[in-house]
């Protein structure tokens, strides 16, 4: 199956609706892809079961000058029943994206000809490409980090929001990210229990972030009424811990937790104990690179936006001409950036097709709220940033790879023997070879390389990736 | 795990329609919009696979199709990401 569409947004997230219904009501065919059930990406989920229709933000939310909280743009969602030329193909995996804008992508069996349970492949030619591929977690690995019952600060929270089921009686709550606090809230509105939150962060550390907020003090408000919703509730807060071990033989029953120095090193002598059947835990965001540098997209390091991030111009093109990226993947922000972001890029692409799109005070008005963005960025990651001491100090038996099993000291081996770049490391050790293809341990990789040679983002290089970028079965293809 | 079914289940979520499906060859109960992951977690099952060298178990970890921790045979194919597919009547799912 080949077909040829206008515009092809990656990404049902809010950079890619963002974008769609800027772009809508042009005249142009628009195919948005999407490998989740539903749009809305990870913070939307649940408010966006659509399946032939699409979602619009609210008018109101356009014309506010002001940034824009996910909780806003959660109420402001609404559906939109008339057709304005875009297809949503969900559940389908972009897995290469080649010369001249080419796109070869895994549908599901419905979609097929000839119904095949493995689904079939289809080649889509795009005019204009806009990538918002969005963003992961990361982590700190600790011994039993692959326990079942240890999941991502996400994964807990999509259990409750697109299913209606709690990752556990009772949840122990550990990492960097604000996620955290919000995961607690979540759990105890839904009569679940949080045995504990405990948070690597020193709340002078916190503090010291807290300028960066400048444009947006109600985000810290928010997060003072999120801390005093836990207080009232008696969540048990500590702060300046770390986990460092997930017991149990089949699935988690302990959790062994170390308090750190404000530096964020282990004190010894402070470990405690905690019987949990599930932890949630993360370090933060990384951003998903993997078909940006696919379609052949400039990176650029930056450990306030999230690591390395695909580099855009004033109008999110990226070095490849007319391949787009807005959202997460040009620097992790969170939603505001993402609906400022995905808007831009969409009017970006309008003004080169020659396409009107309304006055300039509108773009001009989304080009600041985009700047405003930037200081919250830098206190995000910076909230979330794990410093370097902290991969140093990783014991050699702690798995670093959770496909192909590979083990800290087995990296620590290799890195001794000279494989220094993100490359060489890989082929070494096998690291990011297995079934999600580094996802997982790439950006931990790149850290334990930073920490452990003293080199620059740069010396020690990029990643790459090449197609399939995602598992596909052998069979899809045999029904093209 | 007793009664993990009722247990794990919000009680205030909206659901869809009961449905029917297998779990290694044992009837469980769901409804529609749930994906396979959490039914499986609704149920108590915890070990979707056990790794290849080191024999260790894993479950569900990233719910958002990026690890590949939670795969599993659906209707026959194996190796389908359970956080990433609906449950739907009549499904047959194979853990291990």
């Amino acid at each position: 199956m080949k077909q040829a569409y206008d515009v092809v947004i990656v990404g049902s997230g809010v950079a890619g609706i963002a974008a769609a219904n800027t772009l809508a009501g042009h005249g142009l065919q628009i195919l948005v892809i999407d490998e989740n059930p539903q749009a809305g990406g990870q913070i939307l989920r649940q408010h966006c079961r659509v399946t032939d229709g699409f979602w619009e933000f609210d008018p109101r939310l356009e014309r506010s000058g002001r940034t824009v909280s996910t909780q806003k743009i959660v109420q402001s969602l609404r559906p939109v029943p008339r057709p304005k030329g875009i297809t949503c193909v969900h559940q389908a995996r972009v897995l290469g994206i080649f010369p001249d804008r080419q796109l070869l992508v895994h549908v599901p069996d419905p979609l097929c000809p000839g119904s095949s349970v493995s689904g079939c492949m289809m080649e889509i030619d795009a005019g204009y490409l806009l990538l918002a591929t969005g963003a992961r977690e990361r982590f700190l690995p600790f011994k039993g980090w692959t326990l079942p019952g240890v999941m991502s600060l996400g994964a807990a929270q999509i259990l409750m929001k697109s299913s209606g089921i709690l990752p556990a009686r009772h949840t122990l709550i550990a990492g960097t990210s604000p996620l955290q606090t919000v995961l607690a809230l979540e759990i105890l509105k839904n009569k679940g229990n949080v045995t504990a939150i405990l948070d690597e962060n020193h709340f002078a550390k916190k503090l010291g972030l807290l300028p960066l907020l400048k444009h947006h003090w109600y985000l810290a408000g928010e997060g003072a009424m999120q801390m005093l919703g836990l207080m009232i509730r008696k969540v048990r807060f500590r702060q300046g811990v770390r986990v460092t071990e997930a017991r149990g033989k089949n699935e988690v029953t302990a959790v062994v937790t170390a308090d750190l120095d404000r530096k964020g090193n282990k004190i010894p002598g402070t470990s405690q104990i905690y019987s949990a059947s599930a932890l949630a835990v993360g370090h933060g965001f990384s951003p998903n690179i993997e078909l940006p540098v696919q379609a052949g997209c400039a990176l650029d390091y930056d450990a306030d936006r999230g690591g390395w991030v695909v580099r855009v111009d004033h109008a999110l093109e990226t070095s490849v001409v007319k391949v787009y990226a807005a959202g997460e993947i040009t620097g992790i922000a969170g939603a505001g950036k993402s609906f400022v972001e995905g808007k831009l890029a969409a009017l970006s692409i309008l003004e080169k097709l020659g396409k009107k799109t309304g006055p300039d005070r509108y773009a001009q008005k989304l080009v600041r709220m985009q700047k405003q963005q930037r200081g919250y960025a830098s206190f995000l990651n910076q909230l979330c940033q794990v410093p370097a001491s902290a991969y140093e100090a990783i014991d050699d038996d702690v798995l670093i790879c959770r496909c192909e099993e590979i083990s800290m000291g087995e990296i620590r081996k290799q890195i001794a023997k000279g494989f220094v770049t993100t490359g060489s490391l890989k082929k070494a050790t096998r690291c990011g070879m297995g079934r999600c293809q580094g996802r997982i341990c790439q950006p931990v990789l790149f850290d334990i390389l930073l920490a452990l040679t003293g080199q620059t983002p740069d010396q020690t290089g990029s990643p790459s990736f090449r197609a399939p970028v995602k598992n596909v079965p052998m069979a899809a293809f045999l029904h093209p | 795990m007793n009664n993990a079914d009722t247990d794990l289940r919000i009680s205030s979520a909206n659901r869809g329609t009961k449905i029917t499906l297998q779990v290694d060859g044992v009837p469980c109960t769901a409804y529609e919009g749930e994906t396979v992951h959490a039914v499986l977690l609704a149920k108590g099952i915890r070990v979707l696979r056990i790794a290849g060298k080191t024999g260790e178990p894993r479950g569900i970890f990233c719910g958002m199709g990026i690890c590949y921790e939670c795969r599993v045979t659906i209707n026959g194919v194996p190796d389908q990401l359970a956080c990433m597919t609906l449950a739907t009547d009549g499904m047959q799912i194979e853990t291990r």
